[in-house]
């Protein structure tokens, strides 16, 4: 009871309107910047502006703001008001305390990056965008360009066969089309549709056509079977992705990253969020400190050669969440990135798993100790 | 002279038995620093009312800070029911406190604060409820108990603080200034509280710089100055030493000689001074102040005189410590 009533009071101190009204402005940028990108340029891909958005809203600015603005404010509003007194003479242990209001900021701030993220993702994909489905989405293509140039002109045999199979209209524009520019989002469309209603109409398998092509594992299996339904749309999705690799990104891609970041954006949380509960707990203006960590030091340090960049949090998010870059398709920051990479070994997911929950560990049980032992009694009152 | 080489203090204090004490004391001083909070104090705090007396400054907030565990002593022992008291979850279980701060959660109502306090005491969900009212209805706070606290005068600020305190029916009760920012009405109902919670064989110590206020409700007295327990005892013997000396009031008045006039023909009276600055003021001295305070309104309305304001600058602790410690 006493551990709820701490959480419930934690809760109700971080949703003053103010302050609320603060998070939520600033979770509904990405989307709002998204909706702009969307409707005014011409370049506008789903998939690589929810990568760069999640990559440099998201993860470095909205997770790393909130959970040092709730983190921090839970220990030092309480001192500031000098109400903390209250909380310290009741009979609860110090440290279930301040484990409490913990996970209220945790729920908090969880919930408002979880909810910038489904904003974001609303705008980029849609709503139907993040169903596993096997059908091609517009936002699956990686290279609006080199995807029409694969299915215009090509020497492969199981392409000229798609080719044949599109309606005379759809042939036309495959075929006129240049190469020169962004081929324009309705004749993708279609072109799309069309590519969807063969997935659906029955087996694209030819066995010349496909000689040579290495197949994934699990459609070589289904070769000779007679298939309907949802086993058909994912074999012939599987014959597509063999065809395109470079262009068409797996099925369920946009699905597969919208809940990695779901999955992945607490543990940041967690882990920002012990790492500033600990300044809280050390230094009594524990915002300064905890802004040039965040915007300075986390900004820098991932992208310095060798193994600096290792003693940034931001590094294992990006391993645990790696956000394709839009240039190059890789999680590169850039030529400084390319030489942590080359200067160390890659850090592994297990790794990066680790290393996070070590430094969670650490920052959170020093935090607890601190607080179990430090005097909170402002000098000007004794 | 300080005050241990005081013979007349050494005399007439005595400290009271060590009989059922709830919170001791053993050498415990604090500093800060280089800053002295309390120096080598040592006494031990019985069942019923204390008063922690002294000027601001004198130590005491440091003292109740100790007490209540959110200090720990730079060299001795701080022990309540025989435990160190930082931190201490066990201690805080039998201890309510009402602190000196104004800040209470202002977005909250009074009942909230209360509500949520009492939860984080321990108290289960079915009784909370009713323990809210009870603590509430006690302080007065009934009829304001769903009000925000941030609307609330300092008064029912003072209330809702003592409420917190006893929802949890401690065994002593800490309170640091409770009666500043009450009327009349607020320090009696106040004080039937604390007299209410004493009187079932609890502990109450209560913190204060003015000596009149206490004195309504203990006799039982720590008086501090300067991070020093000067004396631990009686009321009454303090007042004894204070009455040695004479009292001074203040009057101002529009009607300064005629007053003056006529309080110097009371026998209680030893002098009347007029202020050469200010003409409507006057200083009277006397050895029997509350002969005087009893009677004064009546000779005032008897005669048709008026006056504007009185106080006495002795009325407070510096004057006290300065007879004591004068000798």
């Amino acid at each position: 009871m006493s551990d709820l009533a701490i959480y419930q009071s934690a809760l109700r101190e971080l949703l003053r309107p103010k302050r609320l009204l603060i998070a939520v402005l600033l979770c509904l940028l990405p989307a709002v910047y998204a909706l702009i990108l969307r409707n005014s340029s011409d370049t506008y891909n789903a998939l690589d502006t929810y990568n760069e958005l999640m990559k440099q809203f998201v993860f470095n600015y909205i997770l790393v703001l909130l959970a040092l603005v709730f983190s921090t404010g839970a220990i030092t509003q309480e001192v500031e008001q000098k109400t903390i007194v209250y909380l310290l003479t009741r009979p609860v242990p110090r440290w279930r305390i301040l484990l409490m209001k913990f996970a209220a900021v945790m729920t908090i701030t969880t919930c408002t990056v979880w909810l910038s993220t489904i904003l974001l993702a609303g705008v980029c994909f849609g709503v139907g965008g993040l169903k596993t489905s096997y059908a091609i989405a517009p936002s699956q293509i990686k290279d609006q360009k080199q995807f029409v140039l694969n299915l215009k002109d090509t020497p492969n045999m199981a392409l000229i066969g798609l080719h044949e199979r599109f309606t005379p209209q759809t042939q036309k524009f495959l075929d006129n089309y240049s190469g020169e520019n962004v081929p324009d989002s309705s004749s993708i469309a279609t072109t799309v549709a069309e590519l969807n209603g063969m997935i659906r109409a029955g087996s694209l398998y030819n066995k010349e056509a496909y000689e040579g092509i290495k197949l994934p594992a699990e459609v070589q299996a289904q070769v000779g079977k007679n298939l309907s339904g949802n086993e058909l749309e994912k074999f012939n999705r599987g014959l597509i992705q063999a065809l395109l690799p470079d262009t068409l990104l797996p099925a369920g891609g946009n699905s597969v990253q919208f809940w990695r970041d779901l999955l992945v954006l607490p543990v940041g949380v967690l882990a920002y969020g012990s790492l500033f509960l600990c300044l809280a707990t050390l230094f009594l203006r524990p915002l300064v400190g905890g802004l040039i960590f965040a915007f300075g030091w986390e900004s820098w340090v991932p992208n310095m050669p060798g193994y600096f960049g290792r003693f940034s949090l931001a590094t294992y998010l990006r391993v645990l969440a790696p956000h394709a870059d839009a240039a190059n398709g890789t999680d590169a920051g850039g030529i400084l990135s390319q030489l942590t990479q080359s200067g160390g070994d890659e850090i592994t997911q297990l790794f990066a798993w680790s290393a996070l929950a070590v430094i969670i560990g650490i920052a959170l049980s020093t935090a607890l100790t601190v607080f179990s032992n430090k005097e909170y009694v402002p000098r000007e009152d004794v | 002279m300080s005050l241990s080489q005081n013979p007349m203090m050494n005399a007439a204090i005595s400290p009271p038995s060590n009989a059922g004490a709830m919170i001791s004391l053993e050498r415990a001083s604090r500093w800060y620093n280089q800053v002295i909070g309390i120096n080598d104090v040592t006494c031990k705090i019985p069942t019923g009312i204390t008063a922690l007396l002294g000027p601001n400054g004198a130590g005491k907030s440091t003292m109740l800070k100790l007490i209540t565990g959110q200090l720990k002593p730079t060299t001795g022992q701080v022990t309540i029911f025989g435990m160190k008291p930082f931190a201490n979850p066990n201690v805080y279980r039998r201890m309510g406190y009402c602190p000196e701060i104004e800040n209470n959660y202002d977005e909250m109502t009074g009942r909230q604060f209360v509500t949520m306090l009492g939860a984080m005491a321990g108290i289960g969900r079915n009784e909370l409820g009713k323990r809210v009212n009870d603590a509430i209805e006690q302080v007065g706070m009934t009829a304001n108990g769903d009000r925000k606290i941030g609307g609330y005068s300092k008064g029912m600020r003072q209330r809702i603080k003592v409420a917190q305190g006893i929802i949890h029916r401690p065994d002593i009760l800490v309170l640091d200034e409770p009666l500043n920012g009450l009327d009349p009405i607020g320090r009696r109902d106040m004080m039937n509280v604390l007299n209410d919670f004493a009187s079932e064989g609890k502990g109450v110590l209560i913190s204060s710089h003015i000596l009149y206020e206490v004195e309504q409700m203990t006799s039982n007295i720590l008086l501090m100055s300067k991070g020093r327990l000067l004396a631990q005892g009686n009321i009454y013997q303090i007042r004894g030493l204070i009455d040695k000396h004479p009292h001074r009031i203040s009057i101002e008045t529009n009607t300064p000689r005629p007053l003056a006039s006529l309080l110097l023909s009371l026998p209680f009276i030893l002098s009347v001074k007029f202020d050469r600055e200010n003409p409507r003021m006057m200083e009277i001295e006397t050895l029997e102040p509350d002969k005087f305070y009893s009677q004064f309104p009546e000779i005032i309305m008897a005669e048709n005189l008026s006056v504007d304001s009185f106080d006495s600058p002795d009325n407070n602790l510096e004057a006290v410590f300065k007879y004591l410690i004068t000798g």
